[in-house]
């Protein structure tokens, strides 16, 4: 074999440990939901996990098994006969299959009530529907579009007749809405995403910001483009090679404004409530307002350590520390999704009796 | 370390490429055994010491066999109770107490499990092949234990076989070519091995389980038999042809060790097919020395039952094992006392069907170590009876013509077809050069995606 040749063969059989080594940025990168984390031990694990290349050749097989099979390497995600995407976890939640008993409804709701009062905090309280509760059942996949709901998203109904009975909250239940009004605005849920849209959530954080005295945020002027937010995140967490059809995609230009001292805001929420933060609304309130994700981590614009344990953030050793921090903010927004209800209030596994 | 894991693939085999390609000819054999023993030391660190002692010990056995004709019976001897002796504590002595203890034998005594080094099996019957062919004075003694070292810890081979008589590569132990027909040769058969391997026996695996299920139903039980039936022959095919091509690539030549073997037209024809190297070496170490077909029939009948309970036992210390090898041995049996005869008369696809049929069958006694579960499996395969607590999940998504039932659809046709020659008329009959390279890299591609993208990736045969 002739000796450049025997270089080129070396070099390319030896290029994704030496890409690796060097730190090379892998080709396609991985996106969303991949699995159970492998847990890590040595540098051959570590390797195995990181060679360059790793990327595409996930989305090859993934395209693969998507393209000619219609499997769907991804948890949870589901595909129906019109090609909309879903999490499964969305079609328990409306067809009443998690639906917690009454008791448990009244103790969560107690507990977030309790909360609410120690802390003295003006509160707004958002419960935004789930994918599979606004999109028609002919867009349903065959594994669930024949099931009779127990109860109809159960959660809600229980959780919102104790909302509706507190007069000290700010609700927008934007369930009920969608529900009173199909053809409402803006109220598109993207074929290949688990959240609503981004004008969607735009609407939303504009209404909820109608609230709050200090900011307000306008919306300028529309266009239609190409899916961007999240208005891909299903499919982004299939991984594939090549881009599925999309919706058309509604973008907007937003002008906020504030006053000099603006209101000091605490954001507790799921996914949907990042929303608002791509909305920009923490970057037109008070320095350390602040997202709890899940009540589990920390974010927002001037807090030093992004995603950090909530709970050793501030080091709480009490649900009264717990409390006092809340207190420290000028409004509180809550953003559940009601899939979600079951989780509600996000209780921190330390403060659990 | 196994030849189907992405480490190997993508770091220890092109570093060892390199290095083993560019040196200089007389250091290949010394980068050959560091990256060997690095090999074996990467899964098991404290056994490399044990059976590198004992290949040392060994090598000197059969010198002083050599040298002193007088005593060579001895050092003969001597080298036997070492390598079998080898075997017979790390891989028997737990079974060996386990039933004791079941059977109510030893009741008082303590005892701590040894851990089974891995490959110690085909170890041992390289080292015995070593020993023999040189007693028989078949081949002369390696000089060096360098080379011999070579011959027992080359890692193509070292793990799961084929198990390579000592004759066979005597020779290219200390002398073999490295070129590009070689590198070509061994690279195709390398993924073609890899693609059988990861892509079909994974596949196959992962979608039709065969331990777990808690009620079988029929259709299930026979779709579950069928597909580890093909698992275990492209899962063990895969992992061999990946070890011959390694070993090409290296300037080696080790014998073929799968011969479409579900083809087989009696389990005489099977036992020619399948795992070769094994029956070869069973034929010719053990069978003709009890004596083979020389002393009557009855002798002959019970020589062949004695192989054969020993080759089923080889393949696992389990009871199931050695029911398998008597399974097989009393069908050997029976074809020479009149089915030979029968399968004869019998058209060609008929004679296959029906060992096609029994093979499959005995894979069943193969598979399941667990009793219980082995007759669950057995119960379900004869039950037409279907009760709503049965498990028909396997073979809802076998007919619902997922990627499960194209792989089954993938093995059969492999099977009639074998994959190599299959393959190889495809991409080599016609068509420009460059067309081979591509096809090839993009199997190796595709198997790397599919190492890659599923977790799933057990190897049958790491455990004999």
């Amino acid at each position: 074999m002739k000796n450049w040749r025997k270089i080129v063969l070396g070099v390319l059989i030896n290029l994704p440990w030496l890409l690796w080594a060097f730190g090379v940025p892998d080709i396609a990168k991985l996106k969303g939901s991949r699995g159970p984390k492998v847990k890590i031990h040595t540098v051959v694990d570590q390797f195995e996990q990181e060679f360059w290349g790793r990327s595409m050749l996930i989305r090859l097989r993934n395209q693969f098994l998507y393209s000619v099979h219609n499997e769907i390497r991804a948890r949870n995600v589901i595909q129906g006969p019109t090609g909309v995407l879903f999490e499964e976890s969305y079609f328990k939640s409306t067809l009443g299959w998690d639906a917690l008993d009454s008791a448990t409804v009244s103790e969560k709701f107690d507990r977030f009530k309790n909360w609410q009062q120690e802390s003295g905090v003006p509160l707004t309280f958002v419960v935004v529907p789930g994918k599979t509760s606004v999109v028609a059942r002919e867009h349903w996949p065959e594994k669930y579009a024949h099931e009779k709901p127990t109860v109809q998203n159960a959660n809600y109904h229980a959780f919102m007749k104790l909302f509706s009975s507190d007069t000290t909250l700010r609700f927008l239940d934007y369930v009920r809405r969608f529900n009173e009004n199909p053809e409402a605005v803006y109220t598109t849920y993207p074929r290949n995403s688990v959240h609503w849209s981004e004008a969607t959530n735009m609407v939303m954080t504009q209404e909820i910001v109608e609230g709050i005295q200090g900011i307000q945020v306008h919306i300028m002027d529309t266009t239609v483009g190409e899916p961007y937010g999240t208005e891909e995140d299903i499919e982004e967490s299939m991984n594939l090679i090549f881009d599925l059809e999309d919706d058309p995609s509604v973008h907007f230009s937003r002008r906020w404004d504030s006053i000099a001292v603006p209101p000091k805001i605490l954001i507790i929420g799921d996914s949907y409530a990042w929303g608002l933060l791509r909305a920009g609304l923490l970057n037109h309130t008070a320095k350390g307002s602040q997202f709890w994700y899940y009540n589990r981590t920390i974010h927002g614009p001037q807090v030093q350590q992004q995603g950090a344990h909530l709970r050793k953030y501030y080091a709480w050793e009490s649900e009264e520390e717990f409390i006092t921090t809340m207190s420290g903010f000028d409004q509180i927004i809550w953003v559940v999704v009601e899939s979600n209800l079951k989780k509600f209030p996000f209780e921190i596994e330390y403060f659990k009796k | 370390m196994v030849f189907a894991s992405i480490f190997f693939l993508l770091f220890f085999l092109p570093v060892f490429l390199s290095i083993y390609g560019y040196v200089a000819d007389r250091f290949r054999n010394l980068v050959l055994l560091i990256a060997s023993l690095l090999f074996y030391a990467y899964g098991a660190p404290l056994f490399i010491w044990v059976l590198a002692a004992s290949t040392f010990l060994n090598f000197y056995f059969v010198r002083r066999m050599d040298a002193e004709l007088e005593r060579s019976r001895l050092w003969f001897r001597v080298s036997l109770v070492l390598n079998v002796g080898l075997l017979i504590v790390f891989k028997y002595a737990n079974f060996t107490v386990e039933s004791w203890n079941a059977m109510g034998l030893w009741t008082t005594g303590s005892w701590t499990k040894i851990a089974l080094p891995i490959g110690i099996s085909f170890f041992t019957f390289q080292s015995l092949s070593y020993t023999i062919d040189v007693y028989r004075r078949e081949e002369r003694p390696l000089k060096s234990p360098f080379h011999y070292f070579i011959y027992i810890f080359s890692f193509p081979q070292m793990i799961a076989g084929p198990i390579v008589r000592f004759g066979i590569v005597a020779k290219e132990l200390v002398s073999r070519e490295f070129n590009r027909k070689g590198i070509e040769e061994g690279a195709q058969r390398f993924i073609i091995g890899l693609a059988k391997k990861v892509i079909v026996a994974n596949g196959i695996a992962a979608s039709f389980p065969i331990t777990g299920v808690e009620e079988w139903s029929i259709a299930d039980a026979w779709l579950a038999l069928l597909a580890y039936t093909f698992q275990i022959y492209f899962d063990f095919s895969g992992y061999s042809d990946m070890a011959i091509g390694l070993g090409r690539i290296m300037g080696f030549h080790f014998p073929e060790n799968f011969n479409r073997p579900y083809s087989a037209k009696s389990f005489t024809d099977f036992w020619r097919r399948w795992h070769m190297t094994l029956s070869f070496w069973m034929r010719d170490y053990l069978y003709i020395g009890l004596g083979g077909n020389r002393n009557g029939v009855g002798r002959t009948y019970a020589n062949l039952l004695t192989v054969f309970v020993i080759s089923g036992f080889w393949h696992g210390a389990s009871w199931n094992f050695l029911f398998w090898g008597l399974y097989h041995g009393l069908f050997l049996i029976i074809e020479r006392l009149f089915l030979s005869n029968l399968l004869r008369k019998l058209p060609a696809f008929l004679a296959k069907l029906w060992t096609f049929f029994w093979v499959l069958i005995g894979w069943g006694i193969f598979a399941l170590v667990d009793d219980v579960e082995r007759g669950q499996l057995f119960g379900a395969l004869i039950n037409p009876v279907i009760s709503a607590s049965q498990d028909f999940s396997v073979w809802n998504e076998f007919t619902s013509g997922g990627p499960s039932a194209v792989l089954m659809a993938l093995a059969l046709l492999l099977t009639i077809f074998p994959a190599y020659s299959w393959w190889d008329r495809l991409v080599h009959s016609s068509g420009p050069k460059w067309w081979r390279y591509v096809a090839y890299s993009g199997l190796l591609v595709v198997s790397l995606a599919e190492l890659t993208g599923s977790t799933f990736n057990p190897f049958i045969y790491f455990r004999f």
